[in-house]
Formats: C-alpha cells, structure tokens, sequence
C-alpha cells in the first residue's frame, strides 16, 4: 500500500500549509511579501474611504503600525454575551482587514449559514433599530441609559429589587465619564 | 475613585437581576421586572456593564499623542483610539433590521475629539450599514436555507433509492459498487444530520440558549459525517486512481484500507476539534462560524479534495494517452474526455477547489453563496443518478429483471438463478484491470459501462443455454 503512505504524507504536508496559511495574521510575513501586500492594503483603504463622506475631512496618519493588541485573538475564551461587545480595531491609514473571522473555505458555507440562520431568526429581538439613534441627532451618550433600572436594598435579610431612577445616578456617572 | 465602585455595584446589581434564575420566590415586582425587560434591552443591558467594566478594569495606555478617550456609545464599547484613526467593529445583533455581519466606524478625528457629525454638533458613530442592506440578507439567508433543505430531501430519496438498488441486486456487486455503496450511505448520514441541524438546532433559539449536551453532541456527529463524506470521496479517487494509473497487473485491492480511511479517520479532526472548542471556544451548541478552528475540520478535508484533484488530472492524462495510442478520431478523443471530466467532478468533490475562498463584496458573495450551496447540498443527488441511474450496468440490470417479470407473469416459468450466476461471473470480469485497457471500454469503465458490453455477452450466453 505504497499509494497510502504517500497520500498520507502529502496530505499532512498540505494540513500544515493550511495552519500555517490560516495563521498568517499572527505570523511574520516575509518583508518582500509584507510590502506588497501593504500597497494594495493601501490602495484598497484608499478606495473605501472615498466611500465614506466623514472622512474626507480628516488626514490619515500613515505612519503608525499595527500594535500587537490590535490584532484579533479569536481563540481567546469568550462566553456568550462577549461575542456583541468585542472591539476590534484598525488603522485604516495601513492595514484595511475585512472582519470576517472563521472559517472562509468553500466547504464551510454550511456553518456560516446555520450561524446566520441563528443570528437573524431571532424573532425575540426589537423589530427595527430605532432610526432616530442611527441618523445625525443619534447616539448620545446619556440618552441611551435606560430612564428606570433595577436595583436591590435588604429587608429583612432578603434583596428585593426596585426600580431605581436613572437620573439619580446620572452626575455620578458623568463624573466617572470625565475620568475616563 | 469611591464614585467608580459606586456605579460598578449599581450595575452588578442591574446584571444580577438580569441573570438570576431565583424566580421561584415571585412578588408582583419582581415579576415586573423580569417581563419588562426584552431581549434586546437585556442585551444592550450587559454589554454597558462589561463595557463600564472594561473601562474602569483596563489601564491607562502609555501613548504619545492625543486619543480618543474610551467611550461607550449607547450601543458598542469603544477602546482608546489615537487621533486620525477609524475605529470599526461589527454590528451589534441588538434589533432584527441589523446585520452582525457588516461593519460600524467611528472617527477619531485629529485634535483626539470623537467625530461630531456636522448637522447636529453631537458626537456620532456611523451605524448607517447596519440596516442598509439587512433585510435582504435575511431574505438571501431563508432562501438558502430552503435551497438546502429541498437538496438534501432529494438527495436522500434518490440516494436511498440506488442504494436499495445497488443491495438488492447482487449481480452488481463488484468492489467499485462497494464504494459507491459507503459513499452513498455517508451522503445519506451527511444530509440527515444536515437537515437535523439546521431545522432543529439553528432554527430553534431556545435550544441554542440552553445549550444541553446534546446539541453539542450533535455539532460532533454533523462534523465527523461531515468529514466521512469527503473522505469516501477521497476514497473514489484512491480506488479509480490505483486501478487506471498504478496498478495495472494487480490484484483485488484490500478495502479494509478504504474502510478505516473513509470512516475511521475523519474521527481525529472532529474530536480534535470537540477538545479545542470546549477550551478555547466554548459558545453555546458551538454554532458561531467565527473561529478559526473550524480549519481543523475543513483543513483536512481541503487536502483530501486537492488529493483527488490531482487524481483527477492524473486519471484524464493517462486516459488521453491510452486513447492516442488506438488513434481515435481527435473529436471523440475530447468528447470523451470532456465526458469522463464531466462524471468524475461531482463523485471526487473537485467543484469545491475550483472557487476555494469566499470573494469580498456583498454581491459577489451573495452569488458565491448560492452557488456553493447548490453544488454541495445537490452533490448527492447528482452522484446518485449519474452512478446509479444513468449507470448502463444499472440500467441493464433493471431492464432485464423488468422483463423477467412480464415474462414471469406471462409463463410462470423463470431461470433466475441461472441468469443470475452468469451474469455475476461474467460482470466480475470487468474486475481484471487488464480489461480497462481494451480501447472500447476504458472509458466507459469510469461510469461502469464496461459491464454493459460484458452484459451483452452474459446474455447471449444465457440464450445459448436456454
């Protein structure tokens, strides 16, 4: 069965090329490599930002590199809620990576669609975004927080939950948002 | 300082109440507070407590130059960012009008101020893709799924049907027939447990959020049959590959071999990658696609892929080679190159290296999307009826016993077992791969023609004795 012990080291040959290509984020590139691929990063930056209006005004430092914390560990442990709140950043003046993470083979549409089907089927969420947060007047800081929210005092010796007004706690906050 | 731990014990107490079970003790208020709260606000609810936390937990960055401070923006967390940078992460998957998969900025602009949009004065994030094109995908993702679920129905009735064809009639059975057997059989389990976890498991958000050992379970089974069915088709591609190109002269191949390589193998990468999820990824059923250890599956399988193309190649350039030396006509030479091609794509899996990585660009994808998943989700059904139905071996065989039957009812009288016995004899013939080599028939070997002629002659044999 000489066919199989050749078939067996070719394909473990080509598993590591596939790690090591899977990887290539974390990996230093070779300097010719890195330099071709930050030119067409570059040009490709340059293009979508001619797509967003706001940043016509605004000079790109080009001269700042990726930093390691930059870069996205996805195998770092992450419970469920985390998955909404995690930043990732980058420098469009260098690097312009899609943020699609996974799995990008054409075998693996089979996942991506039942991750999307869990994603977008969730009929318990809030129907639509509400459209005055998402245009100029939106996003403020303080009118997010919820008017009431829940909060505890004991009697006798058990936590009961009232509502708490967000008002009152709002020059606090402003306080810690100062110093931060 | 004492005004931070302050707010951190407000909101730890807003999470409490959010996450404790300890319903069981119900006062009207308590169950106020539980039945007011949607979803959505649960969830914009936690992440401003992690990202308060994060705020206050991570430490101060030692930066030349201004920053934009860290902020939470009402909806996402955002970190420090020097000035002159664009910050962007995904959309939230806050509201049902929202896209996880596209992307929101914000502007870091140059005095270290996060950008104020110009009409209003006020600080603004740009969360205008999310909703852009939202309700399409879920459109786009419905009728994917749909296009799914309608492949794998057709391809497990047919699949079941050749197989009940492939065991019932015994005469057909030679070692390409087992194969074809186990590849059909690992289609079938593949399209089960496909069908199982999308209906099931990713329609079901209940299931999802309670993630039992089950779902997990079944997240295993999916990615170990998954890879099985691959692999058989690697097995194809060995078994065609050893008769046409290596082994001329030799003897029944030992499909012990293909057994442990198509069944047994795929277990390493989906346990492999059982142990690494529950480590390093351990979301609920492991359902997210947005890890990279899903290459531990579809790694191998890649390579297993590029193997049979190689095959594939490999196989084509002898064939033409071997019909050069008959000097055929060039026309038919190609013709019949192109055929064999043409046959083997869908039963080695080659479709899926010709298009590897998933192009950028919404339309782009958005097509790329619907080709692939009606080349993999038909797959079984294309291989089942060109290896199967269209097979002429097949087709003899069903014709025969169709005329049996009229002629059973026509004259009670039969000799079954004897035409049986000589057909087997004389289809195991196509067995010896020196046979391969007769012009006629080597191409036709592929699609197990090559019986059909041998058929011809087990026929008149069969008259020559009645």
């Amino acid at each position: 069965m000489n066919i199989f012990k050749e078939i067996v080291l070719f394909y473990w040959c080509l598993l590591t090329f596939t790690f090591l290509n899977a990887e290539t984020t974390k990996l230093d590139l070779t300097s010719n490599v890195r330099k071709k691929f930050s030119i067409w990063a570059l040009s490709k930056v340059k293009r979508s930002l001619d797509n967003l209006p706001e940043s016509k005004t605004l000079g790109m430092n080009k001269e700042q590199f990726i930093r390691p914390e930059d870069v996205i560990d996805s195998l770092s442990p992450r419970h469920r809620s985390d998955v909404n709140i995690r930043v990732k950043r980058y420098k469009h003046s260098l690097t312009h990576q899609s943020l699609r993470v996974g799995c990008n083979l054409g075998t693996c549409t089979v996942h991506e669609l039942a991750n999307r089907l869990y994603k977008l089927t969730n009929t318990e969420k809030d129907n639509n975004a509400p459209i005055d947060k998402i245009n100029q007047y939106g996003k403020r800081r303080r009118r997010s927080l919820p008017v009431r929210r829940v909060g505890f005092y004991s009697l006798a010796g058990r936590l009961q939950p009232v509502w708490i007004r967000t008002s009152d706690q709002s020059g606090k906050l402003r306080g810690v948002l100062k110093h931060t | 300082m004492d005004s931070h731990w302050t707010l951190a014990l407000i909101l730890l107490a807003a999470f409490f109440s959010l996450v404790a079970t300890e319903a069981n003790d119900t006062e009207l208020s308590t169950h106020n507070v539980y039945s007011s709260l949607t979803v959505t606000r649960n969830r914009i609810v936690t992440a401003q407590f992690e990202c308060y936390q994060k705020i206050m937990k991570d430490v101060e960055p030692m930066r030349k130059g201004p920053i934009c401070n860290r902020t939470w923006d009402g909806w996402l967390c955002w970190d420090d960012t020097p000035a002159g940078m664009v910050s962007v992460q995904r959309c939230p998957d806050y509201f049902q009008d929202f896209d996880p998969y596209e992307k929101v900025t914000k502007i870091c602009d140059e005095s270290g101020k996060w950008f104020s949009h110009p009409e209003s004065n006020r600080t603004w994030t740009n969360y205008t893709r999310c909703t852009a094109h939202a309700n399409q995908k879920v459109k786009t993702a419905l009728n994917l799924y749909y296009l799914t679920l309608i492949g794998h129905g057709l391809s497990v009735a047919s699949l079941l049907i050749s197989l009940g064809i492939f065991f019932h009639f015994k005469s057909l059975s030679c070692q390409r027939i087992t194969l074809h057997k186990n590849l059909f059989f690992s289609f079938v389990l593949n399209s089960i447990i496909t069908i199982i976890w999308l209906s099931a498991v990713a329609n079901n958000q209940h299931l999802v959020a309670e993630n039992p050992v089950s779902c997990k379970m079944s997240q295993f089974i999916h990615l170990y049959l998954m890879g099985c069915n691959y692999f058989w088709m690697l097995c194809e591609g060995i078994y065609l590959h050893t008769l046409i190109v290596v082994a001329v002269f030799a003897e029944k191949q030992h499909l012990m071999w293909y057994y442990l390589l198509g069944w047994g193998f795929p277990l390493i990468p989906a346990s492999m990658h059982a142990i690494a999820r529950s480590l390093y990824y351990n979301d609920n059923c492991w359902i997210s696609s947005d890890t990279h250890l899903l290459y531990i599956i579809h790694g191998p399988i890649c390579a297993a892929l590029l193997v049979n193309l190689f095959f594939l190649l490999n196989i084509i350039r002898v064939l033409i080679t071997k019909l050069k030396v008959t000097h055929q006509a060039e026309s038919s030479l190609y013709m019949k190159a192109v055929r064999a091609t043409l046959i083997l794509v869908p039963l080695l899996g080659i479709q899926f290296v010709l298009v590897p990585w998933k192009p950028e660009g919404r339309l782009a994808e958005e097509l790329y999307d619907y080709i692939m998943h009606i080349l993999m989700h038909y797959q079984g059904l294309l291989v089942a009826t060109i290896f199967c139905f269209f097979n002429g071996e097949v087709q003899a065989v069903l014709r025969r016993h169709w005329n049996q039957y009229h002629i059973q009812f026509g004259n009670s009288f039969t000799q079954t077992d004897i035409q049986r016995s000589t057909s087997c004899t004389a289809s195991s013939i196509t067995e010896v791969p020196g046979s391969i080599y007769n012009s006629e028939s080597n191409m036709e070997h592929l699609n197990g023609k090559g019986c059909h002629d041998i058929e011809t002659v087990a026929l008149k044999g069969d008259a020559a004795l009645a």
